[in-house]
């Protein structure tokens, strides 16, 4: 009997060793000591109403999210966090407008979980390729805007978006 | 009609705008995927030849910082073995000629935190101090200390800064602390 290999060793899940020479595999690197890195994007709404969208951060296709949180100061309003294509002009239109998070009250909050909220991406599918988290069959090699959309009333006040991640390539 | 409002990641200040800048994608790469960097140290009371081994008033120089840098989050560990009442501030304070220079703010990141008991890296950016609020991390150094002392810094000093904890209380037995870093 084998020993079971973690996707460190082998590209299938629990593969079971058995001693048959096999291709040599390469562990992602992303996934294998990578450099973590950080991105922040911070808004301060001057009038924010539930026809309006704003956008926060970029991200690439294949970038690989551990952690995503939003903190704000007092302001009254509950948002969906989600995904949206690009455009020519970061003007593109919605993907999936509550991926992240979906009609969450964030008046005063400090660091509050973002990846996970909506139940789209689960704790085990952190750090796996975005276009994995969304359930595509292959990486189209695009970014992302990350967009807060007002659910409810108007709102004003700061909005703070931080992402951890990892990217292939270092 | 509806409008669409940008971060500074698309708009300079990221404040109230409704269309990107003529070149957007340009921010400081610092909050747009630079790599974070980590300092960790540890100071040991526990052997402190003075009487008592932390004084009222003693001021324990932990980490050179940039004020150019962003910090993250801080971390304090310590296992709690410091005189009862104990209590510290965490704050800022100048190099000098020789590590003796003096306070920027006393009390930014921790305002009179009891550390009579174990303290299992607790968060100490935000919260626990004087003028920070949540929306604040990821600023650089200056502009924390222009947030909560405004108009301290007109620009970025290009200086280095200590991080220091000062002793509130009569002193007692001295302890073990590791303090953590993480900023870009």
């Amino acid at each position: 009997m084998g020993d079971f290999l973690s996707d460190h060793f082998s590209p299938e899940l629990a593969f079971e060793e058995t001693g048959v020479d096999r291709p040599r595999y390469t562990v992602p690197q992303a996934v294998n000591g990578a450099h973590l890195r950080y991105k922040r994007g911070y808004v301060d709404l001057a009038g924010f109403f539930t026809v309006d969208d704003v956008r926060l951060v970029s991200i690439r296709s294949n970038d690989r999210i551990h952690r995503m949180v939003i903190s704000t100061g007092p302001l009254s309003m509950s948002i969906d966090l989600g995904l949206w294509q690009q455009g020519v002009a970061h003007d593109g239109p919605v993907l999936d407008a509550d991926f992240f998070m979906s009609s969450v009250d964030i008046n005063n909050v400090n660091q509050i979980e973002a990846l996970t909220e909506a139940g789209n991406v689960t704790d085990e599918q952190r750090g796996l390729p975005l276009w994995e988290m969304m359930g595509l069959t292959r990486d189209p090699r695009i970014s992302y805007d990350i967009v807060a959309d007002q659910a409810v009333s108007t709102g004003i006040g700061d909005i703070l978006l931080e992402i951890f991640f990892t990217r292939q390539g270092g | 009609m509806a409008s669409r409002f940008f971060s500074d990641h698309f708009a300079g200040d990221g404040v109230g705008r409704n269309a990107p800048d003529d070149v957007p994608d340009q921010n400081d790469v610092a909050v747009d995927g630079r790599f974070i960097r980590y300092k960790r140290c540890r100071l040991d009371t526990t052997t402190s030849t003075k009487s008592p081994a932390v004084p009222l008033g003693e001021q324990l120089r932990l980490l050179v910082l940039h004020s150019s840098m962003r910090p993250v989050a801080l971390y304090l560990s310590t296992p709690g073995n410091f005189e009862a009442t104990m209590d510290f501030d965490i704050g800022l304070r100048n190099p000098g000629q020789r590590n003796d220079g003096g306070v920027i703010d006393q009390s930014i990141f921790a305002n009179n935190l009891a550390v009579d008991t174990e303290r299992s890296r607790l968060e100490t950016l935000i919260g626990s101090g004087s003028g920070l609020a949540p929306i604040d991390r990821g600023l650089q150094l200056w502009e924390l200390v222009n947030v909560a002392q405004p108009g301290m810094y007109e620009a970025d000093p290009l200086i280095n800064i200590h991080l220091a904890v000062k002793i509130n209380a009569t002193g007692g037995a001295g302890d073990d602390l590791v303090m953590e870093l993480y900023y870009t």
